[in-house]
């Protein structure tokens, strides 16, 4: 008899589930966001609207996936070190800051900055001598 | 190439081509695409230790697409390749839980204690039956996902589990699609907890 182990049936099924996720369509992410707990039938009704606009039919999925969005949004832009410019990638350079949940344990290490085209050398020593004057040395 | 900005926990990454690609793709991202993402970081939350919120998975996983610790593959859609980053995070945050067991227990008590040093932990495996019977509960009322789900665990294809359930195809599409749903409505809802 093989022993049962939960950890891989876990693993295989939330592959399967991130697929599903994946493939869903528009239409359904956005039905799924109207049928958020709580909802009455005629909220929801409300919520999806169907409307046509040119060649392309479009589904309005209320209020939620918008709040949900821009929720995440939002999160993603917490990742970069700059975020009045988040992922401006034609800088050379971006800085980024983890969850620190997760990289709790990471050891930081500073590094030798290299010469290359996309260098953040001067940038960077420009940085660190701004922070080192805002902080009286 | 990485670096660490000197007394803070910032990395700075400089730019490649595909880190170019790839914060452009996020930046792409529709609001469905969002909606999904979040959905993805919820479900696989439920692959981690308890004290990690999807927020933390979503993330770490936009770190690490960014910082080129890990490569986009081509023909890979970025959600994807992004949820395959959060999968890696989950067996990373276990593998760090139990180095730390290994700190606290030497090795040879260890393969006394759990016949082999690379079973999973004990809390592992708790938090992933866990998990399993709360999937199991979301789709409680849908006999038919949950003839799915228990397939899809077992690493069946569809074609298998149509053929073990006596199930059509058509019956395995449009429970498909309830799933999805309810899978996107849990994505909003589910608690992390």
């Amino acid at each position: 008899m093989s022993c049962w182990e939960p950890h891989i049936d876990l693993m295989r099924l939330l592959e399967a589930l991130g697929r599903e996720i994946i493939a869903a369509t528009e239409l359904e992410v956005r039905q799924a966001c109207t049928e958020e707990k709580g909802r009455s039938i005629a909220a929801r009704r409300s919520a999806i609207a169907v409307i046509w606009r040119g060649p392309a039919l479009q589904v309005q999925g209320g209020s939620s996936a918008v709040r949900t969005a821009n929720e995440v949004r939002e999160l993603i832009e917490a990742v970069s070190g700059d975020p009045s410019d988040p992922f401006d990638v034609e800088k050379g350079y971006i800085e980024l800051r983890g969850s620190r949940h997760i990289q709790g344990q990471r050891v930081l290490q500073t590094a030798p900055l290299p010469d290359q085209p996309n260098s953040i050398s001067k940038p960077f020593r420009r940085a660190a001598l701004r922070a080192l004057i805002l902080r009286g040395f | 190439m990485e670096h660490f900005a000197e007394r803070s926990a910032r990395r700075i990454v400089t730019v490649d081509n595909t880190t170019v690609d790839i914060a452009r793709a996020i930046q792409r991202l529709s609001d469905a695409d969002l909606v999904r993402l979040k959905a993805l970081a919820r479900l696989w939350t439920r692959g981690l230790p308890p004290c990690v919120g999807w927020a933390d998975v979503l993330q770490e996983a936009i770190t690490r697409a960014l910082d080129g610790s890990r490569k986009w593959p081509p023909d890979v859609p970025i959600l994807a390749f992004l949820s395959g980053i959060m999968r890696s995070i989950c067996d990373d945050q276990w593998r760090r839980a139990r180095r730390e067991i290994e700190v606290l227990v030497r090795a040879e008590d260890l393969v006394d204690l759990c016949g082999s040093v690379i079973s999973p932990s004990p809390d592992r495996v708790v938090n992933a039956a866990q998990s399993l019977a709360a999937v199991d509960r979301l789709f409680a009322s849908d006999p038919l996902a949950l003839k799915i789900i228990a397939g899809l665990a077992e690493g069946l294809t569809p074609a298998e589990i149509c053929k073990l359930h006596g199930m059509s195809e058509r019956q395995y599409d449009t429970t498909r699609k309830r799933m999805r749903r309810a899978l996107l409505r849990c994505g909003l809802e589910w608690s992390t907890s």
